[in-house]
């Protein structure tokens, strides 16, 4: 402690102790005030779901080996108001609109709940976190891992999930209530025979069998 | 040349006296401890992220302006005894003190026995 860098590396580390203890303590301050703040009560209005579901038969669609592939988009209105997931340590929030369904998986035969997301936005400050939308176009074409998704009779509920990322401290994930439950059933869409006809044939189209 | 590196190296050093030490590191655990715990309770209140940054900051500029060498720390320069050069060479080639202490081994040893 004789010099003048012994005596500020000494400090610096008694700064570096000192920033542990704090970003720890301000990380589970903004967790808290967040619970206390009643975060999961932010309620999300949906009207208008209307899905649109079209068969592709290209990779990019889900599309592999010749197995079409049923997609799902959406338009939908929307309005939520997520403000108060904004203190002074959120950095931004991530928004991001999603349907959920019971889906079977292939290999174990359990129902499972799945989570597809068709929307979503980074909102960067409060005054941008009123989302209000109307007749809104889901960004992402989805599909299951089943080939058909809407020609299964399937029930989907749409919801409105936050993740916020803050600027010192632990990322915080959730979901809006919904103001109204929405649950929208797909529309049956038969696959059409026009096109890679050769390959249809070889399936059984399960709108034929169900029906 | 060599006296003068260190002649500069000893102006440049920063060096107190002990007392100042002491006090050094009183005064910047204080200024930290207290510093990082204001800056949070000013951001949290302004609810202002940047204010807690740049109070932290702050501290750290803190910390370099009392690691300087600064008056307060020179107040109680240490006495030193004056340096007597030694001159008798009985007392630098001294191997009594040895011989001493082996013995009084022995004898320990002797009396155990």
């Amino acid at each position: 402690m004789d010099t003048f860098i012994r005596r500020s590396q000494a400090g610096f580390g008694k700064l570096t102790t000192a920033l542990t203890f704090l970003s720890v303590f301000v990380g589970l301050l903004t967790i808290l005030e967040l619970k206390l703040g009643g975060v999961s009560y932010i309620g999300a209005a949906f009207d208008n779901v209307e899905p649109t579901m079209r068969w592709f038969d290209t990779r990019m669609f889900g599309a592999i080996d010749g197995n079409r592939k049923e997609n799902a988009r959406f338009a939908f209105d929307m309005d939520v108001d997520l403000t108060g997931l904004f203190n002074w340590n959120t950095k931004q929030v991530y928004a991001y609109v999603t349907i959920d369904y019971d889906t079977m998986s292939t290999s174990s035969g359990l129902i499972n709940q799945n989570s597809l997301v068709i929307w979503d936005t980074i909102i960067e400050s409060p005054d941008r976190a009123n989302l209000t939308m109307k007749n809104a176009r889901s960004k992402y074409s989805v599909y299951d891992i089943q080939s058909a998704f809407g020609s299964l009779n399937r029930e989907v509920s749409i919801s409105l999930r936050w993740n916020i990322q803050p600027r010192l401290g632990f990322l915080s994930y959730g979901v809006t209530r919904s103001k109204n439950q929405m649950k929208v059933v797909l529309p049956r869409k038969p696959r059409s025979k026009t096109r890679s006809a050769k390959r249809v044939v070889s399936q059984t189209p399960p709108v034929e069998t169900s029906s | 040349m060599d006296e003068l590196s260190d002649l500069v190296q000893r102006y440049t050093a920063g060096l107190i006296d002990f007392r100042g030490q002491e006090l050094s590191e009183k005064i910047i655990s204080k200024i930290v401890y207290s510093g990082v715990g204001l800056a949070c309770v000013v951001g949290y209140v302004t609810q202002d992220f940047m204010i807690m940054v740049y109070g932290l900051g702050v501290v750290a500029v803190l910390i370099l302006i009392f690691s300087l060498p600064l008056p307060i720390y020179k107040k109680n320069p240490p006495t030193w005894l004056e340096y007597t050069p030694i001159t008798s060479s009985k007392v630098i080639i001294d191997h009594g003190d040895k011989k001493t202490t082996s013995a009084s081994a022995k004898k320990t040893a002797t009396k155990t026995d």
